[in-house]
C-alpha cells in the first residue's frame, strides 16, 4: 500500500486538488480553504503520518512538474493580448520589480539577523523568498545558502501569496487589477500567479506573470550583490 | 436507429475528442518553446522562467508582424485558402493556452510537497520562517499596492468629454428656451 501510493503520485496529486478545488468553490472560496494550500497540506500530513517515500512520490509525479514550463509558456498569450496596455504600465513594472526585490532581500536580512544573527545559512536561504522556485534555488547556491531550503521558503512564500493574495486584491484594489497582480507576482511569484488565472483573474494574472519573469531575472543578476553588501553591513 | 441518450454521449464524446485535439495541436508551439528555452539554458546562461515566456511572445508578435511584412514585400495579402488553417490554428493555439492556465495550479502540488524534505529545518526555525513568509510577503503586497497606487495611474484612461451638441447648446440670452 505505501509503496502503490508513492508510485501513483501524479494520480494522486491530481485527486487531492480535484477534491481541494471541489471544496474551495463548495464553501464560497474562503482563502484559507486555497486548494493549492489545501492539497499539499493534505498530501505533506498523508506522506508524514503513512510513513511514504517522499523522492519517490515526487519521481512519480513528474509528469506534473514536466508540465510546468509548458505552462509558464502559455503565460506569453495573455500578455501578448495585452501588450499595449502593458507597454503603458511599463514604469510602474519596472519601478515595483526593482523595488520589492530590494525591500524584500533587505527586510528579511534584517529580520534573519535579529533573530537568528549566528545562523548566517539560514538567514541566507531566506534572502531570494521574493523570487520564484527554480531560480531562488540556483540563487542559494551561488550565495552558499542551503539549496533545498532556498526552493522550500521560496514555495512557501508562494503559497502564502496564493492564499492571501485574492484575499488582498479584493480589499486594497478592487479596481486596479494591473496594480495588484503586479505586487502579487513580484512578492510572492508563480503559484499565486497561477491561482490568480484559476480564479479567473486574468488581467491581475497576465501582470504577475509579467511581473514574476521581471523579478527572477532582475534578482538573479542583483541577489548575490545584495547579499553581499548585506553581509559586509551585518556580519 | 440512436436513442436521445445515445445520441447525446456520442455528441460529448465528439466534442471531447475535438477538444482534446485542440488542446495538444494547440500547446505543441508552446512544448517547442520548452524545449528552445531548455536547449538556449546553457549558451544564454539565463533563468528559465522569463526565456520561456519570451519565447512564445517573440514568436507571437512575429505573426502579428507576418502579414504587414507581406504586403511590404509582395503588395499581396496571404493566400485566402489558408486563412481557415489559420483561423483553426489560432483558435487551437488559445484553448489551449486557457486550458494550461488553468491547470498550472496543479503543477505546484507535487513541488509543494518537497517541503517536508525539509521539516528538520523548517521546525528548528520556525519562528523566523514564519515571520518572513507570512507577515512579511502580505506587507510587502499590501505595500506595493498602495504605493503603486498613489505614484501611477494605472487606471484606464478617462474618457473624454464630448463637446456638447451645438443643438442642445443653452442660449445665455435665454437659458430656458428649448
Amino acid at each position: 500500500m505505501t509503496t502503490l501510493l508513492s508510485e501513483l503520485g501524479t494520480i494522486v496529486c491530481i485527486a487531492a486538488y480535484a477534491l481541494a478545488f471541489r471544496l474551495y468553490g463548495r464553501c464560497g472560496k474562503p482563502a484559507l480553504l486555497n486548494p493549492v494550500f489545501l492539497s499539499v497540506f493534505a498530501l505533506c500530513l498523508l506522506l508524514l503520518l503513512g510513513g511514504f517515500d517522499v523522492q519517490t512520490f515526487q519521481r512519480n509525479s513528474e509528469l506534473l512538474i514536466l508540465l510546468l514550463p509548458v505552462c509558464v509558456c502559455a503565460l506569453a498569450m495573455p500578455i501578448y493580448r495585452l501588450r499595449r496596455e502593458i507597454v503603458r504600465q511599463a514604469r510602474a513594472l519596472f519601478f515595483s520589480v526593482v523595488g520589492v526585490t530590494l525591500f524584500s532581500c533587505c527586510s528579511v536580512a534584517i529580520i534573519g539577523f535579529l533573530l537568528h544573527n549566528t545562523q548566517e545559512r539560514l538567514v541566507s536561504a531566506l534572502v531570494p523568498k521574493s523570487i520564484t522556485g527554480p531560480v531562488a534555488q540556483e540563487i542559494a547556491l551561488a550565495i552558499g545558502a542551503d539549496f533545498s531550503l532556498g526552493g522550500a521558503v521560496a514555495i512557501s512564500t508562494g503559497i502564502c501569496g496564493a492564499v492571501f493574495g485574492t484575499l488582498l486584491l479584493k480589499h486594497f484594489a478592487p479596481q486596479h487589477a494591473a496594480i495588484g497582480g503586479i505586487a502579487i507576482g513580484a512578492s510572492s511569484h508563480g503559484i499565486a500567479t497561477a491561482q490568480l488565472f484559476a480564479e479567473k483573474h486574468q488581467v491581475a494574472g497576465t501582470y504577475a506573470g509579467l511581473a514574476m519573469a521581471l523579478c527572477a531575472l532582475f534578482g538573479s543578476v542583483a541577489v548575490p550583490f545584495i547579499w553581499l553588501a548585506l553581509k559586509l553591513i551585518l556580519w | 436507429m440512436q436513442t436521445p441518450s445515445s445520441k447525446r454521449l456520442s455528441r460529448i464524446a465528439h466534442r471531447t475528442v475535438r477538444e482534446t485535439t485542440s488542446v495538444l495541436i494547440g500547446s505543441s508551439p508552446f512544448v517547442l518553446c520548452v524545449v528552445l528555452a531548455k536547449a538556449l539554458d546553457p549558451v544564454l546562461n539565463l533563468p528559465l522562467p522569463p526565456i520561456a515566456i519570451a519565447l512564445p511572445l517573440a514568436a507571437l508578435l512575429l505573426f502579428t508582424l507576418k502579414p504587414k511584412l507581406e504586403n511590404l514585400a509582395y503588395n499581396n495579402p496571404s493566400p485566402s485558402q489558408f486563412l481557415p488553417l489559420w483561423h483553426f490554428l489560432d483558435q487551437a493555439i488559445e484553448t489551449a493556452a486557457n486550458r494550461l492556465l488553468f491547470v498550472m495550479p496543479l503543477c505546484f502540488v507535487p513541488i509543494g510537497v518537497g517541503i517536508i524534505k525539509d521539516t528538520n529545518i523548517l521546525l528548528q526555525a520556525w519562528l523566523v520562517l514564519f515571520l518572513v513568509i507570512v507577515p512579511h510577503t502580505l506587507v510587502t503586497i499590501a505595500a506595493t499596492i498602495v504605493i503603486l497606487k498613489k505614484t501611477t495611474r494605472t487606471s484606464p484612461a478617462a474618457p473624454r468629454k464630448q463637446p456638447a451638441h451645438p443643438s442642445r447648446k443653452k442660449n445665455p440670452a435665454n437659458p430656458n428656451a428649448e
